[in-house]
């Protein structure tokens, strides 16, 4: 191998003389450029606030529609969510809802009756042994929190798309919503709403859906995040004007999944 | 693939503009660094005394060979590569700062929390908005981006072992949600620290520019107008 020469850095002299006399001439405006660039001038930009302009949050909440739009197409109702084996479920799987564990909604089974409204044939009220006969389903998906946390939980009831052919859907309607016992409520497009993997359940990790988990019934959509997902379900509609739900009317994505 | 493609333009777009190699290793009129250290040193009269003694078709004769890079009046970057490169940044910037907003409602690591009052859009649901709206700054400024590179040969010229098609194929999958993080990354957990640790690189590689451009500001200004 040849001895590596010593490299000799060579300068473009024109460039350089151009820029050290252009420097030379403004050295307040250097300074300046310099002063801009501290801690200080930076800290006061944290005394600028966007958020709280009414026109930025509308604007905001538009694009976040425009967002549900895009999501409706990019939704593949073929694909599946992943699935986990029993052995990474999580344990103790978190209890989570807008308020504490002790604020729980105790449902009565016996006198339950779940109602059903809208663009359906049938407006019926169910029980819950003629909804436990519905064909089963169960499934061991990964619940994903908006925060950012996530829990492997294990869900059994039934295919919702058999529940709303039962009740005689429309199924070319664009919402189903639904009324909770805890006075939360939430809707879904009606091609989640058909998914194969979006299940109406009873069951948690083989038990009767304890209260903490949304006795007695729980809209369990594995292609959506946490927030989506209606606990203590009292009733269910069927309809084509925007329904919002509880987070989403606070500024979270309307689609919220994938 | 895209990510990568990206990082490579923006690196190649910034370091053009304010590195040394502007003034390096370009010219046939070679100085060594003595001698630059020596200009320097020597202050504006030296300067403009040696600046003389070059005939002025020697400066022309330099000048082109230079690839005209040293020639003051000559536009280093098009405008439209500089105005995406700061509709790049804004976006960057808000998607980061608000990023952190939603990194705080569960932190991916644990007793880490940025302070709120550096962060972007109020709480999660605020900042989920700002970041998902920023989002599409930056995906139709890519889009701009690529598409001006492709018309105008930039593309060809600078990053040749990239294919316009394999580009866009990869472009296809992404909006056809094939490339999901899961996929992509091995499991949701370990694909929001690979989100965190893309944000970290970011946030450095801003750090390091912004101190670049206050050593030397002009290079700001070359950003901006193209000169």
């Amino acid at each position: 191998m040849k001895p590596v020469k010593p490299n000799r850095v060579s300068v473009d002299r024109e460039s350089l003389i151009i820029d050290v006399r252009r420097e030379l001439d403004m050295p307040s405006r250097r300074l300046f450029g310099k002063r801009i660039v501290t801690l200080g001038g930076l800290a006061m930009l944290t005394g600028c606030s966007l958020s709280d302009d009414k026109s930025v949050e509308t604007f905001l909440t538009r694009v976040s529609r425009l967002n549900d739009t895009v999501q409706g197409w990019l939704f593949d109702p073929n694909r599946l969510a992943p699935t986990y084996t029993e052995a990474q479920i999580t344990r103790p799987f978190p209890f989570n809802a807008f308020y504490g564990i002790d604020e729980v909604p105790i449902v009565d089974g016996s006198d339950f009756r779940l109602k059903v409204s809208g663009l359906v044939q049938n407006t019926k009220t169910w029980s819950l042994p003629e909804l436990y006969a519905l064909p089963k389903a169960e499934q061991i998906t990964r619940h994903i929190c908006v925060e950012g946390w996530s829990a492997i939980g294990r869900w059994g009831g039934t295919p919702f798309s058999e529940f709303l052919k039962q009740v005689g859907a429309d199924t070319s309607a664009k919402y189903v919503g639904f009324r909770c016992a805890d006075d939360y409520y939430e809707s879904i497009d009606m091609p989640t709403a058909l998914h194969s993997q979006t299940l109406l359940t009873f069951t948690f990790d083989g038990q009767q859906l304890p209260p903490k988990y949304g006795y007695p019934m729980k809209l369990r959509m594995p292609t959506k995040l946490g927030y989506k997902n209606p606990k203590h379900i009292m009733e269910i509609f069927v309809t084509n004007k925007f329904p919002g739900g509880y987070w989403v009317d606070q500024g979270y994505n309307w689609f919220g999944g994938s | 693939m895209i990510a990568f493609a990206l990082t490579k333009i923006s690196f190649d777009d910034v370091t053009r503009q304010i590195s040394p190699t502007n003034y390096l290793a370009t010219n046939n009129e070679k100085l060594s660094l003595e001698d630059f250290m020596q200009t320097m040193n020597d202050g504006p009269k030296e300067i403009v005394a040696k600046d003389k003694r070059t005939s002025l078709e020697a400066q022309m004769n330099a000048t082109h060979e230079a690839g005209s890079v040293s020639n003051p009046m000559r536009t280093i970057q098009p405008a439209w590569v500089r105005i995406s490169h700061w509709l790049n940044a804004l976006a960057a910037i808000l998607m980061m700062l608000s990023g952190w907003r939603i990194y705080d409602a569960s932190p991916v690591f644990k007793g880490f929390v940025i302070p709120t009052g550096i962060t972007l859009g109020g709480w999660l649901g605020g900042a989920l908005q700002w970041h998902f709206a920023a989002m599409w700054l930056l995906f139709f400024n890519g889009i701009f981006y690529l598409a001006m590179n492709v018309v105008t040969g930039r593309l060809k010229r600078k990053f040749f072992p990239l294919s316009p098609r394999a580009i866009l194929h990869d472009l296809g999958e992404a909006l056809k949600g094939h490339l999901s993080h899961a996929e992509l990354m091995g499991g949701y957990d370990f694909a929001r620290v690979v989100h965190f640790s893309a944000m970290s690189l970011l946030a450095a590689f801003i750090v390091v520019h912004l101190v670049m451009v206050s050593l030397v500001p002009r290079s700001l200004l070359t950003m901006i107008r193209g000169r």
